[in-house]
């Protein structure tokens, strides 16, 4: 049997609780609100960058041949990582919950080696209509939309939606 | 930290490790409304090794998925240097991708706390001050150098903060479904012992 050396307990003070504890500082309270307030700032520079980045899944797509190779999929996986981190620092919730499906997506096709184009594409349109300035959608339609790109998943993942169900 | 105190964050040098410019200009913004300098920042992990040999730093916080290694790699090294300085520094690991296996990753390979992105302020702040206040001790063994993953759970971190946009978890049928922050919390703390309302 494989003898193991025993565990060392080290009772370290981090350097990081003196400096926050040392004299002067935020309360709380402002800090956040003054956090914030910079985040709102840069959603007239981060924004655009949003736009940019559908578009910039959109021509990986394009550029790719159908099915779509591991290599487009990581780079369509690594932009929708950026959507969904701005999407959902600036409150558009709707094109961050797409964009965390088309991930997931992803992230299960990437295992297998390859993906059909028009599931990714599906995906895309879905987040244009939900891009910021777009028309209002209700909340039933974006219900109905997300279940429907679920769907999608489970098929591509399962085979069927019933066999997923089961 | 009572809820109330102040927190001095002007003497705290933070590097951030993040392929993503623009999660690492969020987190730049964050941090300066906390206070904090300008963090210095590094997109991949031979580079923030790199930075982090020749720096001084309190706090790393690093993404999981970096372009040249997965982010526990970048941890797990950090883990094992003799200067105890990097040894023992708190640990912040962002991902926007909460299935269990990736938490578990992270919080195997020695970080302080997991966050789940798109990172809010409160969410940061909160689990910031936890990390830097939390009694746990440092467990060396063969295989795993880090926080103790098992003590005991006294609350959660003050403000308890989570936004609404967090739980994700109904958009699809994942393998695994990405987990809440509060559900993050609960695993990287499971001895839990009592949760304050």
């Amino acid at each position: 049997m494989k003898k193991y050396k025993a565990a060392k307990l080290i009772y370290r003070t981090p350097e990081l609780r003196a400096l926050l504890r040392s004299p002067g500082g935020t309360a709380r309270k402002q800090a956040l609100a003054r956090a914030s307030e910079n985040v709102c700032h840069l959603s007239a520079d981060l924004l655009p960058a949003l736009y940019a980045e559908l578009e910039r899944a959109e021509e990986i797509v394009a550029a790719a041949p159908d099915p779509l190779p591991p290599s487009s999929m990581r780079e369509l996986f690594e932009c929708q990582s950026v959507i969904y981190n701005l999407a959902g620092t600036f409150g558009e919730t709707a094109l961050q919950r797409i964009s965390a499906n088309l991930s997931d997506l992803l992230a299960d096709m990437i295992e297998r080696g390859s993906c059909p184009s028009e599931p990714v594409h599906v995906h895309l349109r879905a987040a244009h209509m939900f891009a910021p300035g777009m028309p209002h959608v209700s909340e039933e339609a974006l219900a109905m939309l997300l279940n429907h790109l679920a769907s999608i998943r489970a098929f591509l993942r399962d085979g069927t939606r019933e066999k997923m169900q089961a | 930290m009572a809820r109330s105190a102040n927190a001095n964050f002007s003497k705290v040098q933070a590097l951030i490790v993040d392929s993503d410019n623009f999660s690492v200009e969020i987190l730049r913004q964050i941090f300066d409304g906390f206070g904090m300098p300008e963090a210095a920042s590094a997109s991949d992990g031979e580079a923030a090794m790199a930075v982090l040999q020749n720096g001084k730093f309190d706090l790393l916080v690093c993404e999981a998925m970096l372009k040249d290694m997965p982010g526990a790699n970048l941890v797990r090294w950090v883990r094992s240097q003799a200067n105890p300085r990097l040894r023992y520094m708190p640990i912040l690991m962002l991902t926007g991708h909460t299935q269990l296996g990736n938490v578990e990753s992270g919080r195997d390979s020695g970080v302080n706390v997991v966050i789940k992105k798109p990172v809010s302020p409160v969410v940061l702040y909160d689990r910031l001050v936890w990390a830097a206040d939390s009694p746990r001790p440092f467990v060396e063994t063969e295989t795993y150098v880090g926080p103790d993953r098992r003590f005991k759970f006294t609350g959660m971190p003050e403000g308890g903060g989570r936004r609404q946009t967090d739980l994700v978890g109904d958009i699809g049928d994942a393998k695994e479904p990405n987990l809440s922050q509060d559900e993050i919390d609960g695993f990287m703390k499971p001895a839990r012992m009592m949760v304050f309302e």
